[in-house]
């Protein structure tokens, strides 16, 4: 059963990716696609090769980023409903690209992702200093990061307000786009991904005890405080900079976690890849939906997941609701 | 849990006094917020204009301008702080509030469809839409965190998770939008400076409906400082009771947010500044939260404008400053005892 979940998901990405590749603006058919991605001289290379297949790339990687991220917090939390946006990572790293987007918009393009993981470790120090260094309880740890966000937020909103002028370079940044991202993004995701991913999966045992609460994982001899530490940090690296370089999409690592333990359980060893998986299809279907909805306008890619995704989340909280009640 | 420790009931004198600071308190409120801002008036003509005596270009500017605004910034907060305290009791939830709660979200993004659906839309009837957006929010967060008691975390998490589900709608329509985006922004955070005369017009009715209602229905709010299990087997339909209140909620905070957009933290805030002034007897904490809300939203209306003077910064954003850092105390004071 697993192994088909899995196939079938793998299977989707591809689908998604050839559809994310082939529409849009210009649409191109599959044969011409083919063609394109094989031979670099055909008419449609140039979109393929330099807007398209990126922005698929980057999809993916940042897919991944955020549904891990969301998998670690929410068994970290013990509570499904959590995930980095309510935490306040993504609004932290929201604020200080809006920072830098308006104090300094005319600084170069690495600037802009830096200050955005700048902001995602600061609220993950805060999270740090105000948990009183995460001895605190799940429940009052998910309040403190919901109190920084909309503190986050709110300094947010205040930028905004205050240079007009800019204002829908940031809120397309805020939303989360992927609009005229190219291979240089790419190169700069890819080794962190590359690198927090099998981390993240390398903790599955540790995940799969969390789960269980405090007490059994100490008992399983777990020093709760120093793992929690190092897993808070792991989810913050991945969201951080899944987050730099797409701006601060939501749900993503909201529903892809969900989805993934409604298919397979709460097993780490599976759920880690399977949400994985599913973060980047959201992103593909999302990203793509995004470019065919109002040609040859774009709605943002966070917008997109956000509407394709609540209605089902909604629908799987419903369902939870009835067994339980 | 703090409901059932009986506290000592306040003495009459300081109650007393207490309401009598808090009217001075309004009332200096008032005239600061009518003197000072982008231009100073001077007593005298500030004098003129209040009576309606004078004519001049100062005295419209007082008349037409800072009147209503400080009129409607003292109406919303009073219906803001209302719609937080009648939260925090329905739900018995603490931390709870119209903001977290995904009511002012919902009535944001109601608003701004109506407004570019139909751009001809009256204020008075983008009031209706944003009750609407603001029943759906509501229902989207209890249908995402169940009505049980004690899960005080779960309502919170879903509520903020909905909260920005629906910011992001906004968010998204006003970056589709570019044209409006300047006024649009508006919807986002909250301003009463563009308030007028016919704000204060569209929003009179309701506080009074909402404000009426809520002091007809106090004796049955009592219940809701009981447990559910004891008001039912008291014979009180404590659903019924409930649903009156969330419906006070989807009023007063609707309201609000249609005619100022979504002011954050004051629902939050004031009840419980309130409740450690007068402690837990309705009679005297839904008073004072509702006086104590409009006299924060009063003084955060003027200060807001010097904040980026000569430039108006609109008054959520200093809600918020004072508002968030409270919540994080507040998360860490229930974390602790929930541990």
């Amino acid at each position: 059963m697993n192994k088909i979940i899995f196939t079938f998901s793998c299977l989707l990405m591809m689908i998604f990716s050839l559809l994310s590749l082939s529409v849009g603006a210009v649409s191109i058919s599959i044969p011409d696609l083919w063609y394109s991605l094989l031979q670099k001289d055909t008419s449609f290379s140039f979109i393929v090769w330099e807007y398209r297949l990126p922005r698929v790339v980057i999809s993916i990687l940042s897919g991944f980023g955020l549904a891990v991220s969301g998998v670690i917090l929410q068994s970290l939390v013990r509570n499904p409903l959590a995930s980095p946006d309510v935490i306040g990572l993504t609004k932290g790293a929201g604020f200080f690209a809006a920072l830098v987007i308006f104090l300094f918009p005319s600084s170069p393009s690495y600037v802009l992702p830096a200050a955005a993981l700048t902001g995602a470790f600061l609220v993950f120090i805060l999270l740090l200093l105000l948990s009183k260094r995460l001895t605190l309880s799940p429940d009052a740890f998910a309040l403190v990061g919901i109190a920084i966000g909309a503190v986050f937020q709110s300094g947010i909103q205040y930028l905004l307000v205050k240079y007009p002028a800019d204002i829908n370079m940031t809120l397309l940044w805020l939303s989360g786009s992927l609009w005229g991202r190219g291979w240089s993004e790419v190169f700069s995701l890819l080794p962190w991904i590359l690198i927090l991913l099998p981390v993240a999966w390398w903790q599955y045992p540790k995940l799969n005890v969390f789960q269980l609460g405090d007490e059994y994982s100490q008992t399983l001899g777990l020093d709760i405080i120093r793992q929690r530490f190092w897993l808070l940090l792991l989810s913050v690296s991945l969201a951080g900079v899944s987050v730099a370089s797409v701006g601060s999409i939501g749900f993503i690592g909201l529903i892809a976690p969900h989805i993934a333990r409604k298919l397979v359980g709460g097993r780490h060893q599976l759920l880690i890849p399977l949400a994985a998986i599913i973060g980047a299809n959201l992103m593909l279907i999302g990203d793509s939906i995004g470019r065919i909805i109002i040609v040859p306008r774009e709605v943002p890619v966070g917008i997109m997941t956000a509407i394709i995704g609540a209605p089902y989340f909604v629908y799987l909280l419903r369902r939870e609701h009835k067994r339980k009640g | 849990m703090s409901r059932f420790t009986i506290r000592k009931q306040k003495p009459k004198t300081f109650l007393l006094s207490l309401f009598a600071v808090i009217f001075i308190f309004i009332v200096i409120g008032f005239f600061i917020s009518l003197k000072w801002g982008q231009a100073t008036i001077s007593w005298r003509i500030l004098y003129e204009a209040i009576t309606y005596q004078g004519q001049d270009k100062e005295h419209l500017y007082i008349q037409t301008l800072r009147m209503p605004r400080t009129i409607t910034a003292f109406v919303i907060g009073v219906h803001m702080a209302l719609a937080g305290l009648l939260t925090q009791l329905v739900t018995r939830n603490p931390i709870a509030s119209p903001h977290i709660f995904g009511i002012n979200a919902g009535a944001s993004l109601s608003v701004v469809i109506s407004l570019i659906v139909f751009p001809s839309f009256t204020l008075t009837a983008s009031v209706y839409f944003a009750f609407i957006g603001a029943i759906l929010g509501a229902l989207l967060v209890f249908s995402l965190a169940g009505i049980q008691q004690k899960q005080h975390v779960r309502l919170a998490l879903a509520g903020i998770a909905v909260h920005f589900l629906l910011s992001s709608l906004t968010e998204g329509l006003i970056i589709m939008n570019q044209h409006s985006t300047d006024s649009m922004m508006f919807w986002l955070v909250g301003a009463v400076n563009q308030a007028g005369w016919q704000e204060v017009q569209t929003l009179l009715p309701w506080s009074i409906t909402g404000i009426t209602i809520f002091l007809f229905m106090l004796p049955s709010f009592r219940l809701l400082l009981i447990d559910d299990d004891v008001a039912l087997s008291l014979g009180q339909r404590i659903m019924f009771v409930k649903l009156i209140g969330m419906l006070i909620v989807i009023l007063l905070a609707g309201s609000a947010v249609a005619t100022c957009g979504p002011i954050g933290f004051v629902g939050l805030l004031i009840p419980h500044v309130a409740r450690l002034l007068a402690g837990e007897k309705l009679g005297t904490l839904v008073p004072l939260t509702g006086l104590l809300g409009g006299l924060l939203l009063v003084y955060a209306d003027f200060f807001s404008r010097f904040i980026a003077y000569p430039y108006e910064s609109p008054v959520g954003i200093l809600t918020a400053v004072i508002g968030g850092p409270f919540f994080i105390y507040l998360a860490r004071k229930k974390g602790r005892a929930s541990l």
